[in-house]
């Protein structure tokens, strides 16, 4: 029943596709490879897991909390570590083990917090169900997917349509340029932190509404998002949203069809053939050709 | 012997066009200079050249061989040696080490070798007598222990092309071996490159000083807009007007 | 005493880890993540050989070091031709799915309940039963680790590998294939883990997916990071460091599932501290400079 799949792996792709476009504005613009989302993506879903269950908050209250949450979580790496690190020129490897390191010490503060167990944000079992194409989908399936597609429109339009975004742009394209030419660099990668990390967190939210959530899923949700920005294409809002359905597809047609142990595999391998055939992705231009 | 060349060569960043359909023919040996204003496209043709950039249409050949699709090394392995316009040496390690370095066909750079060490030493010791050998050509035996990145400016440059001889290329490219780099030095350094080509190799230098040019090179190729706009010995193309308007008009 | 030797020999296997990783990381010069999964999978072909197939300790060893060299080139080769971030994606990625394989896979390494009764070593004749004589192998074997990384990175080929390390543009033009050395290094860095995945193995005679997590590839990071890269020594000390340190946590009397996490949050703080202030680590001298 390969609908069923589809529509699961669409689903599954949406969130994907939300940390993917978080992580490819803040890889394009900063060149960081910010390990350390995958921490704030997490973080999202537990302060919204707070929010209702030790606060006693309605969900749009924990929501708006998540993001503002992850946002200030994003915003406060990129101030306090990578400013202060990039200012001393250090090397790539220098920052990335340091996000690495922020996001195991997050990702297990909040299992020291939380606990290890899997935990949920509402009962499950209550949703609405569609029938569709002889496959059925939820409502919390539903509001990702829109969600999804609404976000890459917002950032899409914010990046084309405002000061702002083309900024930004310019900063992504050529650091050293707009340094020069006076543009508000620091400024602009704040802001890009913020927005990355707030559609991280809503992200997590998601996820945590439509499944669950585990300490561990800080990881796995940040290789998948980082896969599909490679696929789709890290500097581009549409190749993100793209790459995300396109892993989420792909994982969930190997759930159909390949045994347990082989299931991330496919993602992997989908990996492997895009980096041998189109490292920049479906929709990416090719940055980085030139060995000099 | 092969000589470089290459056909209809386009490169463009970001819709400029760096190198605009060039065609050009290096002869076998002698001391040929690229001049040209910033912009012209000498660095991004020499990058072409030996692989450090993928042409977006157009052929490079060396002899009949094509290399246009060949990855840097490769072409480094086929005779082709360069220096770079900011230096590049391995400034953690001692002179006479980034000149070991550039040696070729090293047995010990296998990994087996490495381990079983197999003849290894000998060879070593071969190559390290080689590259004080080129390190007194340059004049820098004296400073040879030294690490690279304590050197100063036009030592470092010497340091570059005893590099670039070391890797035994029959073709070397230089890209700016003399600017910025103190009167004397530069002096040392274009008598080098005179002194080079006696044993039948290729000097290739770009450059903007122009009694530089005029002092070594046999040939001097001049470059504007990405494409070559004259070539011929450096007395009959200096003084063509061409050139005055390339350079200030 | 008999914990005092267990400390040593999880030093032993640690060193191991940590200096292999660091052939990788402080001699190549890029991040790998992926070392965990190598220690597991040398750990499981040695288990399988010895459990499965009676084979004699050494040649499962040696048999998960030649597995672990293999897939190895399932990363690299893809991925080593481009960006450092490309690489590190894709050791990412290979560590998830190691973990997966080795939890999911359950015709060939049981899953999670893991492979118990793996025999003790017999090396050569000689029965290693006891802590003392575990601890004398692994420090056999631990020595000859650090001299193969000793010896690879004081020869020619150290010295373009450590070209490659600070310039790769400067090396190709040289005419060297970089490519084939960082392919190589990675090679022989994840057989060296897969040959300490064998001791671990037979030394505590049960193993289970757990232990080849992620977190085990953060924690011999760590233990690189802290000792300092580039340098023979400093990878000894990190494991040191980071073996006894936890044991002290233990004394503290904190609840065994906090303990885990608490553990992991000190190695990312470490990480974190460590890349701020001093990225060359205690005795390093390589800073991952430019």
């Amino acid at each position: 029943m390969p609908v069923q799949f589809v529509i699961n792996g669409i689903a599954a792709g949406a969130a994907i596709a939300l940390v993917a476009m978080g992580f490819g504005l803040i890889y394009t613009t900063t060149r960081v490879f910010h390990m350390a989302h995958g921490a704030v993506y997490l973080a999202g879903g537990y302060v919204a897991y707070a929010c209702i269950d030790t606060l006693g908050l309605g969900a749009p209250t924990a929501v708006c909390c998540a993001i503002i949450a992850s946002a200030l979580l994003g915003v406060t790496i990129e101030r306090c570590f990578y400013r202060p690190l990039r200012q001393k020129q250090a090397p790539a490897v220098v920052v990335l083990l340091c996000s690495l390191g922020l996001l195991v010490a997050i990702q297990n503060l909040i299992a020291l917090a939380f606990g290890n167990q899997t935990l949920m944000l509402r009962e499950s079992g209550q949703d609405a169900v569609f029938d569709v194409l002889g496959g059925r989908i939820t409502l919390p399936q539903v509001i990702i997917v829109g969600v999804s597609i609404v976000v890459a429109l917002a950032m899409w339009a914010g990046l084309r349509l405002t000061t702002t975004g083309r900024i930004i742009r310019a900063v992504a394209s050529d650091p050293d340029l707009a340094n020069a030419v006076g543009l508000p660099r620091d400024r602009a990668l704040l802001i890009v932190a913020a927005a990355g990390s707030a559609v991280a967190g809503l992200a997590g939210v998601l996820v945590g509404y439509e499944q669950d959530l585990t300490p561990m899923m800080g990881f796995h949700g940040l290789l998948l998002g980082i896969v599909a920005a490679i696929i789709g294409g890290a500097g581009s809002v549409g190749g993100t949203l793209l790459g995300g359905f396109l892993v989420g597809l792909a994982m969930h047609l190997g759930v159909w069809k390949l045994p347990t142990q082989w299931q991330q595999a496919i993602v992997f391998i989908v990996l492997i053939v895009f980096l041998l055939t189109r490292p920049q992705g479906i929709l990416g231009k090719r940055t980085r050709t030139a060995t000099i | 012997m092969d000589s470089i060349s290459c056909d209809r060569l386009c490169k463009s960043f970001d819709g400029i066009r760096a190198v605009a359909d060039l065609t050009l023919e290096l002869p076998e040996t002698g001391v040929v200079a690229i001049i040209g204003p910033n912009g012209a496209g000498k660095t991004t043709l020499l990058n072409l050249l030996t692989g450090f950039l993928r042409a977006d249409s157009g052929r490079c050949l060396l002899g009949s061989r094509e290399t246009t699709e060949l990855a840097p090394h490769r072409i480094a392995r086929l005779g082709v040696g360069r220096t770079f316009q900011d230096l590049r040496l391995i400034e953690q390690v001692s002179g006479l080490e980034n000149v070991m370095l550039a040696r070729p066909n090293q047995r010990g750079e296998g990994v087996l070798a490495a381990l079983l060490r197999f003849g290894v030493a000998k060879e070593e010791a071969a190559n390290r007598e080689e590259a004080m050998r080129l390190l007194r050509f340059v004049g820098l035996a004296d400073k040879a222990a030294e690490l690279a990145g304590e050197l100063s400016y036009g030592e470092q440059k010497l340091l570059t092309i005893a590099c670039c001889l070391a890797t035994e290329a029959r073709i070397l490219f230089f890209d700016e071996p003399v600017t910025g780099v103190h009167p004397e030095i530069a002096g040392q350094i274009l008598d080098l490159l005179c002194r080079i080509t006696d044993n039948g190799k290729l000097v290739v230098f770009i450059e903007h000083d122009i009694s530089a040019v005029r002092r070594v090179a046999d040939l001097v190729i001049v470059m504007d807009d990405g494409r070559v706009i004259t070539q011929g010995p450096p007395s009959e193309v200096l003084e063509r007007p061409e050139i005055l308007e390339a350079y200030v008009g | 005493m008999d914990y005092a030797l267990h400390i040593l020999i999880f030093v032993g296997i640690y060193a191991i880890l940590a200096v292999s990783l660091d052939l990788i990381v402080g001699h190549g010069g890029f991040l790998s993540i992926a070392h965990g999964a190598f220690f597991g999978l040398g750990a499981y072909a040695s288990a399988l050989m010895a459990v499965q197939l009676g084979a004699p300790f050494l040649v499962g060893i040696l048999c998960g070091m030649a597995v672990a060299a293999i897939v190895s080139l399932l990363v690299s080769l893809p991925s080593l031709r481009l960006h450092g971030d490309f690489f590190v994606v894709a050791s990412f990625g290979f560590q998830i799915i190691a973990f997966s394989i080795f939890n999911n896979w359950m015709e060939l390494t049981r899953g999670p309940l893991g492979i118990p009764g793996i025999p003790q070593p017999e090396v050569l004749g000689w029965q290693v039963d006891s802590n003392v004589e575990f601890v004398v192998l692994v420090t056999v074997i631990a020595t000859m680790t650090y001299l193969v990384v000793w010896r690879i990175t004081t020869s020619p080929f150290g010295r373009v590998l450590h070209a490659i390390r600070e310039d790769e543009v400067v090396a190709k033009a040289m005419g060297k294939n970089t490519l084939r050395f960082k392919v190589t290094v990675f090679a022989v860095s994840a057989a060296l883990a897969a040959s300490a995945g064998g001791l671990y193995a037979h030394y505590i005679t049960y193993i289970d997916p757990t232990s080849f997590t992620i977190m085990e590839s953060i924690l011999i990071i760590s233990m690189v990071i802290i000792g300092g890269a580039g340098r023979l020594w400093g990878p000894l000390i990190g494991a040191i460091v980071l073996v006894t340190l936890p044991e002290l946590l233990r004394f503290v009397g904190l609840p065994s599932s906090m303990a885990a996490s608490v553990r992991q949050i000190v190695y990312g703080v470490l990480l974190v501290v460590m890349m701020m202030l001093r990225p060359r680590g205690l005795v390093g001298t390589y800073a991952f400079g430019r």
